[in-house]
C-alpha cells in the first residue's frame, strides 16, 4: 500500500483512547476493532488493568468483550486490530483463538511481545487453530512516547513502588525499529519503496505518504474524535484542551522519515493531571 | 510458593533424578527442553574495574552495602573477583554492576566516590553470563569463557529437597477437580481451583471454576478464576471499612492454581501476569498447552514472574479423567 493515510488515523484513533486510559490512570495502551469491508471501527479498547484489579484485561479483551456482548455471530476474518503496542503473549493466544483476520501495532513490546518480539505466537505452526498476519510500525515512536510518559510516574499499586531514577524523557532516543516480518511480509503491506528505504533503516520511521511527514494533528481532529464509537460514553467527554493536550506529547515526523526532536513537546504529570513544559 | 525449610534434608520420598515427589506430583520444567541444556549464555554488560588487591575488603563492601540490592541485575552467580599476575604486579580485577544500573563510566566514578576511598585503576565493561549455570559442566565452560563463575551446586536439587506439601491437602483437592469435571454436562471442559497457603502447607480454596465452551477464551476456567479472584478483591476494598482495613490482595499474587488439563497458551501468560506462586495440572495438551508442551512460560527466563510447575502423575486420577473424556475425538484439538 502506498498511501497509509487511512492506516494513521486508525492509529492514531487508537493512541488518543491510550492517552485518555493515561487519563485514568492505566496503562498507556489501547486498540480499535476495523471491519475490513467497510472500513468502520467496530469497538475499542484500552488497557483496564488497574481499575479492575486484574492482570489480564488487557485492551484487547475489552474490545473484543464489548463486541461479543452487542453482537453473538462474530466473523472475526473480517476484523483488523489496530494497537499501539504488540500484543503480549497472552493477548497473542487470544487473538488467534478468536481467528482474527489481522493485527496492525506500533511500538514492538520488549518485555512480553507475542507476536514476533519474545515469542511468534500469531505464526507458530506448533499450536492449533489458524495462524494471523500481524505487522508492527505505524507511528511507534508516539507509542513508545505514551508509554515514556507512563513508566516515569510510579506504579502505587505494586507490593514496593519503586523509585524512578530516569524521568528524562525528552530528547531520548528510540530504539531501532523491528517489524516482526521477513521482506516479502513487509513489502506486501507497506509497498516496494518503503522496503527499499525503510525495511533495512532502523532508525526511519514509516510516513503517510512516502517522502512526506507528518504530525499527529495532521491525521485526527477533535469532531473525529467525538464521533468514535463508545469513547466518550466509556472514557469521558473530549475537548479541544484534552485533544491538544495528545497533540503535544509527540514530536513531529520529517520528510525523510526522522523523529524531529527539535520540535517542542511536553510530558504529562499525573500529580497535578496535566502537562508540564518541558522547560 | 511452596514452603522450603531451613535444613535441606535428602528424604526418600524425593525422586531427585525425575523431579518426582510422593510418587505423585513431577516437577515440569525448562531442562527438559533444548534450550535448558544449551550451553550458550545469555548475556549481561556489567562494569569491570581493576584495584589493587589489598583494596579488595573495602569493595566488597561496597558491593555488599550499596549494589546488591540496588541492582536490578542479580550477579551473585558470579565470583565477583578475579586475581591476574602481571609481570611485575598482580592486579585485582572485579565485577561491580550491570550497566543498567550505573549507565556511564561517570556514574561510576561518582558512585563509588561516594562511598569508599578506593582508587579504580581501570574501568571498562565485559559481558557475563545473566542467570546462573544449571550444570556443573556448564559452568565450567563459562568460567573458562566469560567469567569465574560461583557453583554452589545445583540449585534444583536443594529445592526438591527442600519442598513440602502437605499430601492429604494435596489429594483432596485433586479429588475435589476430577468431582467437578464429572458433573459437567459438556465436554471438552477444564476444571480450576484456586487455594491460598494458610498453615502447614494446608490451603484455603477461594475459587472453583469450569470451562462451558472452549472456543470462547474467556469461558476457560483459568480465565473464568483469574477474573473471580479480582471481583472479590473489588467487593473485599469495597465493603473494607475505615479502620478495619486489611492490606490489600494484589492480583494473583503467590495463590496455588489447580487445574485439570495443561491451560493454553493464553491461560498461561494469564498466569504469568497474575503473580501466581504454584500450579499443579492433571493432562497435558501438547498442542496448545503454554507449560510442558509449549515455551514453558512459568518457567522462562526474560519474563518478569515465575511459578513453579507440578504436574500430578497418579495413574488412576488420570485414567479417571480419560475415561470422563473418551468419546472426545477432539480432545486434543482442545485449547483449555
Amino acid at each position: 500500500m502506498e498511501d497509509l493515510t487511512d492506516e494513521f488515523k486508525y492509529m492514531a484513533t487508537s493512541l488518543f483512547i491510550a492517552f485518555k486510559a493515561l487519563l485514568m490512570n492505566e496503562t498507556p495502551v489501547a486498540c480499535i476493532l476495523v471491519n475490513k469491508s467497510t472500513g468502520k471501527i467496530i469497538s475499542i479498547g484500552y488497557n483496564y488493568t488497574n481499575a479492575s484489579l486484574n492482570g489480564t484485561k488487557h485492551a484487547e479483551f475489552i474490545a473484543v468483550k464489548r463486541l461479543m456482548e452487542n453482537d453473538h455471530q462474530i466473523n472475526f476474518q473480517d476484523i483488523i486490530m489496530y494497537v499501539t503496542v504488540e500484543p503480549c503473549i497472552m493477548c497473542a493466544s487470544f487473538l488467534r483463538q478468536l481467528g482474527i483476520n489481522q493485527v496492525i501495532y506500533g511500538c514492538s513490546n520488549d518485555r512480553f511481545g507475542g507476536n514476533g518480539t519474545v515469542l511468534s505466537i500469531h505464526n507458530d505452526k506448533k499450536l492449533i487453530g489458524n495462524t494471523y498476519k500481524s505487522i508492527g510500525g505505524i507511528m511507534r515512536t508516539e507509542a513508545i512516547q505514551l508509554l515514556r510518559n507512563f513508566y516515569i510516574q510510579e506504579n502505587e499499586s505494586a507490593p514496593v513502588p519503586k523509585v524512578k531514577k530516569n524521568k528524562d524523557i525528552e530528547n531520548k532516543l528510540y530504539p531501532p525499529n523491528i517489524f516482526n516480518v521477513n521482506e516479502l511480509e513487509f513489502t506486501d503491506y507497506y509497498g516496494l519503496i518503503r522496503k527499499e528505504e525503510i525495511y533495512n533503516q532502523s532508525d526511519k520511521e514509516i510516513t503517510p505518504i512516502i517522502g512526506h511527514g507528518y504530525k499527529v494533528s495532521n491525521l485526527v481532529n477533535l469532531q473525529y474524535l467525538k464521533d468514535i464509537p463508545y469513547l466518550e460514553q466509556d472514557m469521558g467527554v473530549v475537548d479541544d484542551e484534552q485533544v491538544n493536550e495528545f497533540f503535544d506529547l509527540f514530536y513531529d515526523i520529517d520528510d525523510n522519515g526522522q523523529v524531529q526532536f527539535s520540535s517542542k513537546i511536553r510530558t504529562y504529570n499525573s500529580k497535578k493531571r496535566h502537562l508540564n513544559d518541558d522547560e | 510458593m511452596a514452603r522450603r525449610g531451613r535444613t535441606p534434608v535428602v528424604s526418600d520420598y524425593v525422586d531427585i533424578e525425575n523431579g518426582i515427589i510422593h510418587g505423585v506430583l513431577k516437577q515440569v520444567r525448562a531442562q527438559d527442553s533444548d534450550s535448558f541444556r544449551s550451553k550458550t549464555a545469555s548475556l549481561v554488560e556489567v562494569w569491570c574495574c581493576e584495584i589493587i588487591p589489598t583494596q579488595a575488603q573495602l569493595l566488597a563492601n561496597v558491593i555488599r552495602d550499596h549494589i546488591n540490592s540496588n541492582d536490578e541485575v542479580s550477579l551473585i552467580h558470579l565470583k565477583r573477583f578475579l586475581k591476574e599476575e602481571r609481570s611485575d604486579v598482580t592486579v585485582l580485577k572485579a565485577v561491580l554492576c550491570s550497566t543498567t544500573f550505573l549507565e556511564t563510566e561517570e556514574a561510576v566514578m561518582t558512585f563509588i566516590a561516594a562511598h569508599t576511598n578506593i582508587d579504580i585503576k581501570c574501568l571498562y565493561t565485559i559481558e557475563v553470563p545473566k542467570y546462573p549455570a544449571r550444570t556443573k559442566e556448564i559452568s565450567d565452560l563459562w568460567s573458562d569463557t566469560y567469567w569465574p563463575m560461583s557453583w554452589k551446586g545445583n540449585p534444583n536439587h536443594q529445592f526438591l529437597n527442600s519442598v513440602t506439601f502437605n499430601m492429604d491437602f494435596e489429594k483432596s483437592i485433586v479429588n475435589k477437580l476430577i468431582e467437578k469435571y464429572k458433573q459437567s454436562l459438556t465436554y471438552p471442559c477444564s476444571v480450576t481451583i484456586i487455594a491460598k497457603e494458610t498453615e502447614n502447607n494446608e490451603g484455603e480454596i477461594l475459587a472453583i471454576t469450569r470451562s462451558t465452551d472452549c472456543t470462547n477464551p474467556y469461558n476457560h476456567s483459568v480465565m473464568q478464576a483469574i477474573d473471580f479472584i479480582s471481583e472479590s478483591e473489588k467487593q473485599r476494598r469495597k465493603l473494607a471499612t475505615g479502620k478495619h482495613k486489611e492490606p490489600s490482595n494484589y492480583l494473583c499474587h503467590n495463590l496455588w492454581f489447580y487445574v485439570t488439563h495443561e491451560p493454553c497458551v493464553m491461560c498461561c501468560m494469564a498466569l504469568v501476569h497474575s503473580r501466581i506462586g504454584r500450579i499443579i495440572y492433571l493432562k497435558e495438551s501438547p498442542q496448545s498447552g503454554g507449560l510442558e508442551s509449549n515455551y514453558q512460560l512459568g518457567d522462562r527466563d526474560g519474563l518478569n514472574w515465575k511459578f513453579d510447575i507440578w504436574k500430578w502423575i497418579d495413574q488412576k486420577d488420570i485414567d479417571t479423567l480419560d475415561s470422563l473424556g473418551k468419546n472426545l475425538q477432539v480432545e486434543h484439538n482442545v485449547n483449555y
